[in-house]
């Protein structure tokens, strides 16, 4: 009996406990899991947006990317470190193929589709619950964006995901089908950017946001870039096959003509945009992000987290801002003496620095000559070659904790911290440049001048080891107290890809496709408009000292009476050398061929400073990169249906 | 290392009718036939002998120090300390690498194939001989045991291509993604490779056990 009761008395207990019940209900908001009703918020589409902002840091400033956009065009070929990589094959100058298991234009593919696929879950979803439209605008700006890129990069690319053409895809589905040109343009391009246009506010919504002058520009290009596709004037294949007309039923001429209302309806409502009043302050580290600049995949020194990338050591990849590395050349190399050079004590006298002038050296692209006899040939009104490259190399040891005050370079003359040790010269001096390296051991086979304290190096003997760095994308740090600073680190500036100044050369181009111009806003006064700009000059970065000086008149007056599609090229080459526009504009007007067949350059050993002449192979299929190989080992599709995804000639 | 192999057609002349490309990929297998340990314990008289060891016959071995991203092994004029390498010279036309400078800079093409090495080995743990003192002599001594030995660990591999080539320990010491100069790609970064890290040392114990 008594038994039981305790028994009974446990019973009870047990009930109790399992009776009892919670009086508030857990609120569960899972973070792990994203569903497209994420879209439907406010808060979703601005966690989108800031994706697709984020995601151009993969693709521009990314030195892979960067070498498809340049190394093969005349702006760039392999450098010494480059050899039998990526860098050789893309130049086009040896038996090495471009392949699709080995395209750095891959890149762009592997990261533009994902984030058309977060565009198009921006636009569907907040569309149907009414977020504003300027904010969906940002999202078509950036899906007709990647668009654009993939057009131009591989031929037809697809509208559908799996889900739809231009549906947010939330299918598994493994197969593709490619949409041929004209219909990504007429189905996505043109009226995403249209409408991005018309919606954009005229100042971004935060610094470096897309605007209208930015959706313009873009669709001014893409219009010039589709007349051009259906000119087809050196009869480039395009695939997927399709005719060269356009299903809206317009001609390359009509074009042309929006290309050039739309250019200049932009330049004649600048909103906040205006170009510098120097090219210097363009590209200067401590003007980034100014008035010129309408795009660019932005990084911070400030915080690790929001710069995406290390702020002490980049391995070079993801989204690092890597890009300037290529173009640096190995200056941490140049020896000057502690002591009188009949019983040297060497020392490298210029020391790898976190400074817009010097940099971290990876040596695998390199200029080729026509870079500095043709391109840059003014070198003294044109400001252009001195805001584009370094040419002086200055002794800054006293950073690196060598105590000497000063060293003995050149001739036996002293030299001291902020001097030049080495200068590229802009012209080949009438005395034969003495490379012998036998007294004045420079460690990099620099040569010597008479009377001249630094090594010099002239535009006949740069090589694929030795050529001016591109300050313009050196790098920027206010962090380095006296010292080095992170030379390792990948660059913390912005890696710039729209420019306010691109609108005057696409209506100066689209002009000379036929366009029927304004007053005062011909082919001539566009690009004058940008020369007169390139006159002016407040700073000399190789005599590192201001120089304050307006030779527009004299930059005016060379301009030719007649512009033609070359000396846009020429001139486009001369505002964005090293910025990665060249492959495009080359491929854009099918004149890749004709300007970049053939390259002068000296070769990649130490001291090596004869000039010689490489020839490309530049065939019709080069005018499109191969899709890439993990693209095609992922779809579960047949040999043959694979193959007919490939690009012709790259299987 | 493998070598890269041309899986296509040859013209008449014997010239390959297409470049090396994405058909030419073979899926390699990395796991052994067969591995396992050994334990062992002989003992005559007074003495007696312990052996732990491990082996492994056949399988990959993937050694960042000889593939090219771990910029040891690249085979260029500009990286000062490489490896020691058996490489193709006009006179030395039976190497086992290519020639230095042919295959470019710092990232030769196919330079990864120039790490993997037959994975086989047989590697002694530790090895342990030791001797008890007879009962009877140690009463007299006033001790109850009295046993002295000598331990090795790690004192030696047999069998491994990998070891016979570099001296090295042929058991993985890293991740893909870890102790090279450039980390293997994301989707390899679980791989077990040989990389620069700290390799497992040799040691040599001597010692006495006494009880009173």
């Amino acid at each position: 009996m008594k038994r039981l009761h305790i028994k009974n008395l446990k019973a009870a207990a047990v009930l109790t406990l399992l009776f009892t019940s919670c009086t508030k209900i857990l609120d569960e908001k899972p973070r792990a899991i994203y569903t497209p009703e994420y879209f439907k918020t406010e808060k979703g589409v601005y966690g989108g947006l800031t994706g697709m902002y984020a995601h151009l840091r993969w693709i521009f400033g990314n030195a892979y990317f960067y070498n498809s956009c340049m190394t093969g065009t005349d702006e760039a070929t392999w450098g010494a470190s480059g050899g039998g990589s990526n860098f050789q094959s893309h130049d086009l100058s040896t038996d090495q193929l471009i392949t699709p298991l080995a395209s750095d234009a891959s890149n762009l593919w592997y990261n533009a589709f994902p984030n058309i696929n977060t565009a198009n879950g921006v636009i569907e979803n907040a569309t149907a619950v009414g977020i504003s439209q300027a904010l969906i605008a940002e999202a078509r700006f950036f899906r007709a964006f990647d668009y654009f890129m993939l057009v131009q990069t591989f031929g037809g690319v697809p509208l559908d995901l799996g889900s739809g053409e231009l549906a947010f895809n939330i299918s598994t589905l493994r197969t593709s089908k490619r949409n041929t040109v004209p219909e990504v343009y007429t189905k996505v391009i043109f009226p995403d950017l249209v409408k991005a246009v018309n919606d954009l506010p005229a100042s971004g919504r935060v610094i470096g946001g897309v605007t209208k002058t930015l959706a313009s520009l873009y669709l001014s290009k893409a219009y010039l870039t589709y007349g051009w596709w259906l000119q087809n004037p050196n009869n480039i294949p395009t695939y997927p096959a399709t005719n060269r007309t356009d299903p809206d039923g317009h001609d390359a001429q009509w074009y042309f003509q929006k290309a050039y209302d739309v250019a200049t309806q932009a330049i004649n409502n600048p909103g906040p945009f205006r170009l510098q009043s120097t090219y210097y302050d363009v590209n200067l580290g401590s003007n980034d992000r100014n008035s010129e600049l309408l795009l660019y995949a932005d990084h911070t020194e400030s915080s690790e987290l929001f710069n995406g990338s290390s702020l002490t050591y980049a391995g070079g990849g993801d989204a690092d801002n890597f890009a300037v590395w290529m173009l640096t050349w190995n200056y941490t190399s140049i020896t000057s003496s502690k002591t009188n050079w009949s019983a040297p004590s060497t020392v490298n006298s210029v020391q790898r620095e976190a400074a817009q002038s010097l940099g971290r050296p990876w040596v695998r692209m390199a200029p080729p000559h026509e870079v500095f006899n043709k391109t840059f040939a003014d070198k003294t009104n044109d400001s252009r070659y001195d805001g584009t490259f370094t040419t002086a190399y200055r002794g800054n040891w006293n950073k690196a904790g060598v105590t000497n005050e000063f060293l003995y370079n050149a001739n036996n003359l002293q030299v001291r911290p902020g001097d030049a040790i080495m200068t590229f010269l802009d012209q080949e001096p009438s005395t034969a440049i003495d490379y012998s390296n036998s007294v004045y051991k420079s460690g990099m086979g620099l040569g010597v001048l008479p009377g001249r304290a630094d090594y010099v190096v002239g535009p006949s003997g740069i090589s694929r080891l030795v050529y001016p760095g591109l300050w313009k994308l050196g790098v920027y740090r206010t962090d380095n107290g006296n010292g080095l600073g992170q030379p390792n680190a990948a660059s913390t500036r912005p890696f710039n890809i729209a420019k306010f100044s691109e609108l005057y050369f696409i209506a100066a181009e689209a002009a000379v496709k036929g366009a029927t111009t304004q007053a005062g806003q011909t082919a001539r006064d566009l690009i004058n408009v940008i020369r007169a700009r390139a006159g002016k000059w407040r700073w000399y970065n190789q005599g590192n000292v201001s120089k304050v000086q307006d030779n527009s008149a004299a930059m005016i007056a060379a301009t030719p009476a007649t512009i033609d599609v070359n000396y846009i090229l020429a001139e486009r080459s001369r505002e964005y050398y090293g910025e990665g526009y060249r492959w495009y504009d080359l491929v854009r007007t099918q004149k890749w061929k004709e300007l970049a067949s053939t390259y002068t350059i000296c070769g990649p050993g130490v001291g090596n400073h004869t000039p010689s002449t490489f020839n490309r192979k530049i065939e019709n299929y080069h005018y499109l990169r191969p899709i890439p190989q993990g693209q095609l080992d992922n779809m579960d599709m047949s040999a043959d249906e694979k193959a007919t995804y490939q690009n012709p000639g790259y299987l | 290392m493998i070598r890269v192999k041309y899986t296509g057609d040859y013209n008449s002349d014997g010239a390959p009718t297409r470049a090396i490309n994405a058909s030419d990929r073979q899926i390699l297998n990395m796991q052994p036939n067969f591995q396992g340990g050994l334990n062992t314990r002989v003992a005559y008289k007074g003495f007696d002998l312990n052996i732990v060891g491990v082996f492994k016959s056949g399988g990959l071995l993937n050694s960042t120090l000889y593939g090219s991203s771990g910029y040891l092994n690249n085979l260029n004029a500009r990286a000062g300390n490489n490896v020691r390498v058996d490489y193709w010279t006009p006179e030395n036309t039976g190497a086992k690498y290519p020639a230095p400078g042919g295959i470019g800079g710092d990232n030769p093409k196919y330079g990864s194939t120039l790490g993997y090495f037959d994975a086989s080995f047989l590697k002694i743990r530790t090895m342990t001989l030791g001797y008890n003192v007879d009962s009877k002599v140690l009463g007299r001594l006033g001790m109850n045991t009295l046993r002295v030995y000598f331990t090795a660990q790690n004192p030696f591999v047999m069998f491994s291509p990998y070891h016979r080539e570099s001296g090295m320990d042929p058991e993985t010491n890293s991740y893909g993604n870890e102790n090279a100069a450039v980390p293997l790609s994301s989707a390899l970064r679980r791989i077990l490779t040989i990389g620069t890290n700290t390799p497992s040392t040799r040691n040599y114990i001597v010692g006495v056990n006494l009880t009173f």
